[in-house]
């Protein structure tokens, strides 16, 4: 019973978002051990709701609900930006783009979009085992399909209180947990303004960065630096500590090109001394 | 007799002459319609170099004056790069005074803002505005920072990032330098270059206290097929050499309420930019609610232009 309590504790600090806390004390909460029936009793604990999560459940009972599973149809992810719900205090109303990525959901939808779903939160297998859901405790485990999706309805997200929410709303669900960041992004100081940043204000959706499967954003090759030392051998500390003797050099290579090609073209039109060169501007072919 | 030139191997000063007195007779006869192909007069025709050599100070010109000289560079642009170019001359917002954050946090330093700025601004492929500098964790020491880091992938371990570029200072030591006033601050809080009325002394660049600013000891090289034709007098109209250019806060984006290129290619969201003037916008969230700083603030430079931490 102790040990119950304290598991749900430290459910209920996580579900306070304060993630990183909970991630220090992860090593006891594997996937194998997860208490859902701890989930149950935070739930109803009147604790463990801070404003952003309680808020969304409000403002979500009010917005229309999502298409239910009965049409069996794939929502529509190209659809216009939506306007967010007014769960952020202080915040003029703004639109969310619609995320490009959940593309890579679609593959659940295929088989889902008529078969039924297995509620019980169990290790995935066969034909589950090409997905890796790599969030939450970052990636220990603890999350499971149905903590976000409804296992009712396979086109429609819900809230962790289990109010129905549409994949365009996907904020809603983040901010159950990342109510930091979810507080900075309607205000702009997290997240991406697309566009403009003068009139209708538009926002990409969490899920536009972050897969929502594996939020973490990984790391990537970088662009050519300056210049300055394209073709040059890179000193050798640098080199030993992992930067690459020669990086860069393709790219220099290729405006090099480029620009050698045009000058020849120039040397070219200079010599021909004609009108029939491609370069010769119109209004001296006129003439 | 022989005409002496007629014994040179190619004919190179005969060309040379004939293209001389083409332009010449081209010229004196007709003002208004010019022509010549490539080579003399610095590629250009004998009247666009007259007026030239005799444009004013962008402050000091008319609106007709600003017509015609922008019409010039257009042309010029389409004898040298073959591209039709619109050089459009918007003027600052009223009530706009441009700002910049960066989240440091979010830098995660795969310079993607450093070349969309290269091909939105035309920039020589050898130049870079924006400097994307590693540091320790946690540290400003720009000293020990490195911009030329190149690693297989980033972010590395027990690193930061942090962009640089111009800082639109508010007291920009850069403006106080120029001796001839071609560099000044606009209303909307932008430094900007009058490229045809700089010197090339070099002075702003050892004013600016960011190295920001960049000089071309060459003509910028850019491929025809990537200029991009979309530019504005203050910005990134083709520039020629010997001149010094920087950062302009993307002024023919901006100034038509877009954001630049360099926020919108920055893929983590690390980079705000808005009206400072403008309670509600998203850079005075950040300024009231972060723990911003600006880098060497004790030189009293007031740049605008803020970093800031999550949390």
């Amino acid at each position: 019973m102790l040990r119950r309590s304290k598991r749900a504790a430290l459910i209920g600090i996580r579900l306070a978002a304060c993630a990183l806390l909970a991630a220090a004390a992860a090593p006891g909460l594997a996937s194998d051990d997860w208490d859902w029936d701890a989930v149950e009793a935070i739930d109803d604990a009147p604790v463990t709701k801070t404003p952003a999560a309680g808020a969304p459940a409000k403002t979500d009972a009010t917005a229309p609900a999502a298409p239910r599973a009965a049409e069996n149809a794939l929502p529509d992810f190209a659809a216009e930006p939506v306007t967010v719900l007014a769960m952020f205090d202080g915040v003029a109303p703004f639109e969310v783009v619609p995320s490009q990525r959940d593309d890579e959901m679609h593959p659940c939808a295929n088989c889902h979009q008529w078969a039924t779903s297995n509620p019980e939160p169990r290790r995935l297998l066969t034909p589950h085992d090409n997905f890796e859901l790599q969030h939450g405790l970052h990636g220990k485990g603890g999350f499971w399909c149905f903590t976000c999706h409804d296992v009712d309805n396979n086109f429609s997200l819900k809230t962790l209180e289990g109010e129905p929410v549409e994949f365009a709303h996907a904020y809603v669900v983040c901010s159950q947990c990342h109510a930091q960041q979810a507080r900075d992004w309607a205000h702009g100081a997290h997240g991406k303004r697309v566009g403009n940043w003068q009139g209708r204000r538009q926002v990409f959706n969490c899920t536009a960065c972050h897969y929502q499967h594996r939020p973490a954003l990984k790391p990537r090759e970088p662009l050519p630096g300056p210049t300055m030392r394209v073709g040059l051998p890179r000193p050798d500390h640098w080199v030993a500590a992992g930067q690459r003797p020669d990086h860069g050099a393709e790219r220099q290579r290729d405006w090099q090109r480029d620009i050698e090609r045009r000058r020849e073209s120039v040397e070219r039109d200079d010599t021909s001394d004609t009108a029939a060169s491609g370069r010769v501007p119109a209004d001296d072919a006129e003439s | 007799m022989q005409n002496p030139d007629d014994d040179k191997p190619n004919g190179v000063s005969d060309l040379a002459r004939r293209r001389f007195l083409k332009g010449l007779a081209v010229s004196a006869g007709a003002a208004g319609a010019v022509s010549a192909s490539g080579g003399a007069w610095g590629g250009s025709t004998l009247s666009d170099a007259f007026a030239d050599f005799f444009q004013q100070h962008y402050q000091r010109m008319s609106a007709d004056e600003i017509a015609t000289t922008i019409e010039r560079i257009e042309r010029k642009a389409k004898r040298r790069y073959g591209v039709d170019i619109t050089c459009a001359n918007t003027p600052p917002q009223d009530g706009v005074v441009f700002g910049y954050a960066i989240n440091i946090s979010k830098c995660r330093g795969y310079r993607d803002c450093v070349h969309a700025c290269v091909e939105e601004n035309n920039l020589g492929r050898d130049t870079q505005y924006i400097r994307v500098v590693e540091l320790d964790r946690g540290s400003t020491d720009l000293h020990h920072a490195d911009h030329y880091y190149d690693h297989a992938e980033v972010p590395r371990p027990g690193k930061d990032y942090l962009p640089m570029q111009c800082m639109h200072c508010d007291n920009p030591p850069c403006v106080k330098a120029c001796p001839v006033e071609a560099t000044w601050t606009e209303p909307d809080g932008i430094v900007v270059v009058d490229y045809d009325w700089c010197i090339g002394c070099r002075y702003c660049m050892a004013a600016c206290p960011y190295q920001a600013r960049h000089f071309n000891w060459g003509t910028p090289e850019i491929p025809a097929a990537e200029l991009n034709p979309d530019t504005h007098y203050l910005g990134n109209r083709p520039r020629p050499r010997g001149v010094v250019e920087k950062c302009h806060f993307c002024v023919q984006r901006t100034r038509t309420g877009r954001q630049p290129a360099c926020q919108e290619a920055c893929p983590t969201g690390a980079r705000v930019f808005g009206n400072l003037l403008d309670p509600n916008s998203e850079i005075r969230y950040v300024l009231e609610n972060k723990a911003v700083f600006r880098l060497k603030e004790d030189l009293g430079t007031e740049p605008k232009f803020w970093y800031y931490r999550d949390a």
